[in-house]
């Protein structure tokens, strides 16, 4: 039941595109239209929540190859009508949302693994695939990518590649730049760009790193080469507790800087160890039934009563004077033997850093809910609070300085806690969880723009980066400039290069009135 | 429509919030790709209807309808939520209000006529099927319910079981009346005034029984929260024919053991709905030589064949695709013999194993054939 | 305006910006530098006059200078030239005539060597061994870094192909930059953010560090140090042939015993340095060696990566060989070998980049293919968990000078072949003309359409070092190779 009448692109497209794609790869359905219309920017949670709905995109289409993708490619260019690549909509700032119309790619049905190269350790996998079916499909065969993001039930290697995601066992297997070994890219003129399965050489060292990282404003990446790992032979868990966060950031520091690759790393800040009980985690257990219609009332009063209790201050001054502790988990895999003597490696230095060993247990239990948290988002939400995460990094010696100073930008507004993982020799990303809420959607709105505004700015002036890994998106492009240090040219150069009509992706990476913003339409507002 | 959907609110609500992480696990969405076919994008545009921010029209009720209700998102959500409940109501909501696909009111316009989804008559087919060993109520304490998709597409099974039953000497009855249909369709496809007037008839013919047994797990689940718990019927007992297998096969003998390379594959009603994935697995390993292959997710994690929740009627295209990825899987592990135990899943593997060459039989099939 | 007004005019500019000791233009000087700079044989002369001269060279201390001498040779439309002392970075067949040339050299100070970080803050003017030394007096190390060996100062370094390659121990290139301070072709300033990692758009420098200095002029740059090793622990092994060789690079790399140094010679190379090395008499010599600061941890993998040879076959020759691979290193390349210094003999190298599957298929081939033509030798090292790099060195001889260069021709062409019908990559590639280049073409396709109209974008005028990615009438990219450089 395509209805054609609907779609406010021109009829003549939108035969082409069914030429091009057939009648059940594309839809102009509005139930179709609003499911793409956002993706997990909170921002647009908390809109949907009060029934606003966005502006959705005119047409979504599945292409099931790459020729396909180059003709509507070709048909977006000729035409002038934005693209939006999306693989599984999990983004956090807006990346895959329409913001001028447009016709939104899913990638979904482009989800083969086209080659598994057993002998050079090299897959090749299509840019739909979700991440788990991928490593799922990998570890059968007996290997792994070692690219675990909190997202990897719902998000696709074609997001990962284009956001430069990270996993939460990258301090041993790297980031999704360090496994990218060649792309498959369709550029904004129809053509593909296949840069060579060959190990580093500088041309393609040039080109990949122009589409990593890209969040679909240069060209629509359908697929990618990878290099694994083998699947691990042993695991070991480690947990420890620091009476302060200073020690614990020297001993993963020194953990790092001593050549040790724990699998996972993650230091809570004290507010983050006062929630979790220093250490204790409390395992509840699973319900028979789903039974979550009870205390609808309550929920239906806390709703009320809480937005005109909370004041954030008082629970942030409160937790972070009478909060000291710090927790440690650390997991290790791969060869038994040097698992077991980064183990040992890693205790000595943190009993040496003053921490105190907790055994397996706090890790183990990490380890088993490690995606957990994500669902707490349902909660939150129900109650009539916000939930966002800011994530940046830098190096050690300015670690604290950034971790204080946006501490401090945040605290007036929302509850705020952290933890440092993906540590690096040089040095670490923090993760800030933040929860707050307001009376009305626009004071919420409001109170969440101006804390990522607070954040942000404090995190540019301490010399953090904005983004460790979620990117950028349209949440943090009003910040690109400060952020790219003068090299925004070289940014701009390179859309108007490749992309000089401005349909890919329009309004996101960066703002303002550039290259990046849809030629000739206002800029998207904030 | 709040009414109905009330009980579901809070299920609701939470799906529309989270970051979709069971999405990867949905059948549906795995064969649409779309962002409105996940559990949380079907959830959320039920809430937008419910709230009133879109109108619940037939686009609406199509989407609710993309759910075989195979839950294993469940096992991927850290709330237990069982997204099909709140689908069921809302394809009440739509049938209602006359929004509901054509082909489904269709089939409760059908169904109303001949007391099952088939239209057809079966009463005299089973009862000769099952031959001289069926019983007069007084003296049968225990009821055969074959189930509709049972009598419709695998009646040589029935003759399977009352051979097994023979062999263990078994006594009991069976229903071979047209209202042969447990009344789970008409449940699914959200027909519930049909549903009611249909409960209503076929309560007073199984009720009073010591034990109901079923091959077809849909049925034993559906008369167990839908007929026993509310107290339509008052029957001692409610089993699955595995649960009863498992309990007497000490009394079994077998005259040779199964070589072939089997593969099993946990129904949804039976292993997530029933929580029974052990006793077809001990039937299985006793009956085999070599024992037998799991799939890749098996039990908790089992996938789909498409065939429940109405969706074979709604979406026969869908439901044939999700039924082919498990084909695929199969073939993958190099199986010979698929076997199920649950009448939907061998109609939709068997249809879909066909095209590929592969056998797919139900545990009683299997037994039958080996016992003495 | 005439072009020498204009030049006159950029002349005093920059003497005014830098003062007149910084800044050379004689004529005498200019044709010395324009020498030692532009491929030899391309300044010629031409009926009476010096072709392809550059006008001046100037010796800026700052990014800010550097700045403003793009700037004001982009409003001249004045061409220029970065030298990266040397190692002749640019050596194009089609120099520039009458521009400026950039010497980094002043630029010279070691800004900050960061113990907390594990970073050192260098100009693009400091040599890499006098980087090294300082570096060691604090007990750290620029690490294993090929480039660093190979060219002098830092910026040609980071400036060049050699970029791209990677050590054994340090698989990846993020691990080598944190960030970089310069000038864009346009003359903009960036200073990218100093932190480990982000995910704020493309990685701006790991773009510029593959682009061969041609987007951008690096200054200096926020580098990371590695501890130094406590102990060296070097090894030589025998194989029975390069197949088996290659297993086990590969054995090691995927396995996680990913040693320091990894290197594989094929028979005629083993043999070549059999002396040099104490080596097998036969098969191939495999050199590994694990050093790291964490003594402990390197130990362990020495152990377990021997055992592990052993395990694949592989002979344990002791110490010995690998202790001397340390001592020579710099001494084993082909060209080094007094046996080929002869007139009537040309040697040269081709580096090649293949994944572990087509590995020993390419390697036959290119040998067989170069036999017909001369003597070849190759060995393979930098390797990764996907694939490795080969090294092939090969030798031709003939008294007629014309045919000397044909038969290095026919060697390049027949391997560049072999490399597209494999799906290997060269990385290094001839300053000489060759006659059939759509393979080229081919191989760099699309992506180097790109980066050309990039180059184009970020320098209209073609100010910054022009001729580096362009594709000469031939169809060969102005890049140099290994041996002239050595030159």
């Amino acid at each position: 039941m395509k209805s054609i009448a609907h779609s406010s692109l021109p009829k003549a497209v939108v035969q082409e595109i069914i030429g091009i794609v057939g009648e059940d790869n594309f839809s102009v359905m509005p139930v179709q239209l609003t499911s793409y219309s956002r993706d997990i920017w909170t921002r647009k949670t908390l809109e949907m929540q009060a029934g606003k709905l966005s502006e959705p995109a005119q047409m979504v289409v599945w292409p099931e190859n790459v020729e396909q993708v180059q003709a509507l490619v070709r048909l977006g260019s000729e035409n002038e009508i934005p693209l939006i690549p999306l693989g599984a909509a999990s983004g956090v700032c807006g990346g895959t949302v329409p913001l001028t119309g447009g016709i939104i790619m899913d990638l979904k049905k482009m989800d083969k693994i086209r080659n598994l190269d057993q002998e050079s350790f090299l897959v090749e996998a299509e840019a739909g695939i979700i991440g788990e079916v991928f490593e799922r499909e990998l570890n059968h065969q007996g290997f792994t990518l070692g690219h675990f993001p909190s997202s990897i039930y719902c998000s696709s290697l074609g997001g990962w590649v284009a956001t430069r995601s990270a996993g939460q066992l990258s301090s041993k297997y790297g980031k999704i730049e360090d496994m990218v070994v060649s792309l498959e890219v369709v550029l904004p003129d129809g053509q593909i760009l296949r840069t060579r399965t060959v190990p580093a050489v500088s041309t393609n060292l040039s080109l990949n790193h122009i589409f990593i990282g890209s969040e679909g404003t240069l060209g629509i990446i359908t697929a990618a080469t990878l290099r694994l790992w083998e699947y691990p032979r042993a695991r070991a868990f480690q947990g420890f507790v620091f009476p302060d966060l200073h020690n614990g950031l020297e001993a993963i520091r020194n953990m790092m800087q001593a050549e040790l690759r724990p699998a996972v790393i993650r230091l809570y800040d004290p507010v983050d160890t006062y929630f979790s009980s220093q250490g204790i985690i409390e395992e509840k257990p699973k319900p028979k039934k789903a039974g979550l219609s009870a205390k609808r009332g309550l929920i239906h009063l806390a709703r009320k009563v809480l937005p005109w209790l909370y004041t954030p201050s008082l629970p942030n001054r409160f937790l972070q004077s009478r909060a000291k502790k710090s927790k440690l988990i650390l997991v290790f895999e791969g060869e038994p033997e040097i698992v077991e003597m980064e183990h040992k490696q890693a205790k000595e230095i943190c009993l040496q850093a003053g921490g105190i060993d907790t055994g397996e247990w706090p890790a183990k239990n990490w380890w088993k809910h490690r995606y957990k948290v994500s669902y707490t988002m349902s909660k939150v939400f129900d109650l009539g609070f916000f939930v966002d995460t800011i994530e940046v990094a830098t190096l050690w010696d300015n670690l604290e300085n950034l971790y204080y100073t946006m501490q401090k930008a945040i605290t007036k507004n929302a509850l705020v806690m952290a933890h440092f993982s993906h540590a690096y020799p040089q040095g670490c990303s923090i993760y800030f969880s933040i929860a707050a809420t307001g009376r009305t959607l626009e004071d919420r709105l409001k109170r969440y723009d101006e804390i990522w505004a607070d954040a942000l700015n404090a995190c540019m002036q301490a010399g953090g980066t904005l983004s460790h890994h979620h990117g950028i998106g349209i949440l943090k492009a009003k910040w690109m400039e400060v952020e790219a240090g003068g090299a925004n040219p070289l940014l701009f150069a390179l859309k108007r290069t490749i992309d000089p009509k401005g349909i890919m992706n329009p309004g996101k990476l960066c703002a303002g009135r550039s290259v990046f913003a849809r030629n000739g339409l206002k800029s998207p507002a904030q | 429509m709040n009414d109905l959907l009330k009980k579901y609110e809070r299920e609701i609500e939470y799906c529309s919030y989270c970051p979709k992480l069971c999405r990867f696990s949905c059948p549906v969405a795995k064969v649409t790709c779309s962002e409105a076919s996940t559990p949380t994008g079907k959830m959320t545009i039920l809430k937008l209807a419910k709230d009133g921010v879109i109108e619940f029209n037939a686009e609406v009720a199509e989407l609710l309808y993309q759910c075989s209700g195979c839950i294993l998102s469940r096992t991927y959500c850290e709330h237990n939520i069982e997204v099909i409940g709140a689908f069921e109501a809302g394809r009440a909501i739509a049938v209602e209000k006359g929004v509901a696909p054509k082909r489904v009111l269709e089939f409760g316009t059908a169904f109303q006529k001949s007391g099952n989804p088939y239209g057809e008559s079966f009463g005299k087919n089973l009862t000769e099927l099952a031959g001289k060993s069926v019983c007069e109520k007084e003296k049968g304490r225990a009821l055969i319910f074959s189930g509709c998709t049972m009598a419709h597409y695998f009646p040589q099974t029935l003759k399977d079981l009352v051979r097994v039953l023979e062999h263990l000497n078994f006594s009991f009855n069976l229903l071979s009346e047209d209202d042969i249909c447990c009344g789970y369709p008409l449940f699914a496809l959200g027909l519930w005034k049909t549903l009611e007037e249909h409960k209503q008839r076929l309560a007073q013919k199984i009720t009073g029984y010591d034990q109901i047994i079923s091959v077809c797990p849909t049925c034993v689940w559906f008369l167990k929260t839908h007929y026993l718990k509310s107290g339509l019927i008052k029957v001692g007992e409610i089993q699955h024919t595995t649960e009863f297998i498992l309990e007497r096969l000490g009394q079994l003998k077998l005259r040779d053991k199964i070589s072939e390379r089997i593969v099993y594959h946990d129904p949804c009603h039976l292993g997530r709905y029933l929580g029974i994935y052990d006793q077809p697995r001990e039937i299985l390993k006793w009956m085999s030589v070599n024992g037998f292959k799991e799939f890749y997710e098996s039990r908790e994690r089992s996938e789909c064949c498409g065939g429940g929740g109405g969706l074979a009627l709604s979406h026969p295209r869908i439901a044939r695709e999700i039924s082919r990825h498990k084909i695929l899987q199969f073939q993958q592990l190099g199986g010979q013999i698929l076997a199920t135990a649950c009448p939907m899943c061998e109609r939709m593997l068997g249809r879909s194993g066909k095209e590929a060459g592969i056998k797919v039989r139900d545990l009683i099939s299997l037994l039958a054939e080996r016992i003495e | 305006m005439t072009e020498e007004n204009k030049i006159a005019q950029v002349i005093e500019l920059l003497v005014n910006l830098l003062g007149r000791e910084r800044v050379v233009s004689d004529h005498a000087s200019m044709v010395i530098y324009s020498r030692e700079i532009f491929m030899p044989g391309s300044i010629g002369l031409s009926q009476g006059k010096i072709q392809n001269l550059a006008s001046a060279l100037c010796y800026p201390e700052s990014v800010d200078e550097v700045s403003k001498i793009i700037s004001r040779a982009r409003a001249n439309r004045i061409p220029v030239i970065v030298f990266v002392a040397g190692s002749g970075v640019l050596v194009g067949t089609a120099p520039s005539h009458n521009g400026i040339i950039i010497d980094l050299k002043r630029m010279k100070k070691i800004r900050a060597i960061n113990r907390t970080n594990h970073t050192v803050e260098v100009e693009s003017g400091v040599m890499c061994e006098d980087l090294e030394r300082a570096l060691n007096q604090e007990g750290f190390s620029l690490g294993h870094f090929p480039g660093s060996f190979y060219h002098s100062t830092v910026g040609a370094w980071l400036s060049t192909s050699s970029a791209g390659q990677i050590s054994a121990k340090y698989g990846r290139i993020k691990d080598m930059v944190i960030s970089l301070e310069g000038t864009l072709a346009d003359g903009s300033i960036f200073r990218t953010r100093r932190t480990p990692r982000s995910a704020t758009g493309p990685d701006i420098d790991q773009i510029l560090l593959g682009s061969d200095a041609t987007l951008a002029i690096i200054t200096s740059a926020v580098l990371n140090i590695f501890p130094l090793p406590e102990k060296k622990n070097y090894r030589g092994f025998g194989f029975a042939d390069v197949k088996s060789g290659l297993d086990a690079m590969r054995e090691l790399m995927q396995k996680e015993l990913t040693p320091a140094v990894l290197t594989l010679f094929d028979p005629a190379g083993t043999k070549f340095n059999q002396e040099k090395l104490s080596g097998p008499s036969s098969g191939c010599l495999l050199v590994v060696g694990y050093e790291a600061a964490n003594s402990e941890l390197s130990e362990l993998r020495a152990r377990l990566g021997f055992e592990r040879l052993k395990q694949m076959g592989g002979t344990d020759l002791g110490e010995e060989p690998g202790l001397k691979w340390l001592e020579h290193r710099y001494s084993l390349p082909f060209n080094q070998s007094k046996a080929v210094s002869q007139s009537d003999t040309l040697v040269d190298t081709i580096e090649v980049s293949v994944i572990w599957k087509d590995s020993f298929a390419l390697y036959e081939k290119v040998v067989n293919e170069i036999s017909k033509f001369g003597i070849a030798m190759a060995h393979f090292s930098h390797a990764c968990r996907e694939g490795v790099y080969i090294y092939f060195s090969f030798a031709v001889s003939d008294s007629d000078p014309e045919k000397l260069k044909e038969k290095q021709q026919k060697v390049w062409e027949s391997t560049m072949e072999s490399c597209l019908t494999i799906g290997a990559s060269v990385s290094n590639y001839p300053g000489i003309s060759l006659r059939r280049a759509q393979w080229l073409k081919q191989e760099l396709g699309v992506g180097h359409e790109l980066l050309q109209k990039l180059k184009k974008e970020i320098d209209p005028d073609n100010i910054l070092n022009p001729g580096k990615l362009e594709l000469s009438q031939e169809g060969a990219p102005a890049r140099p190779s290994k041996m002239e450089k050595k030159e």
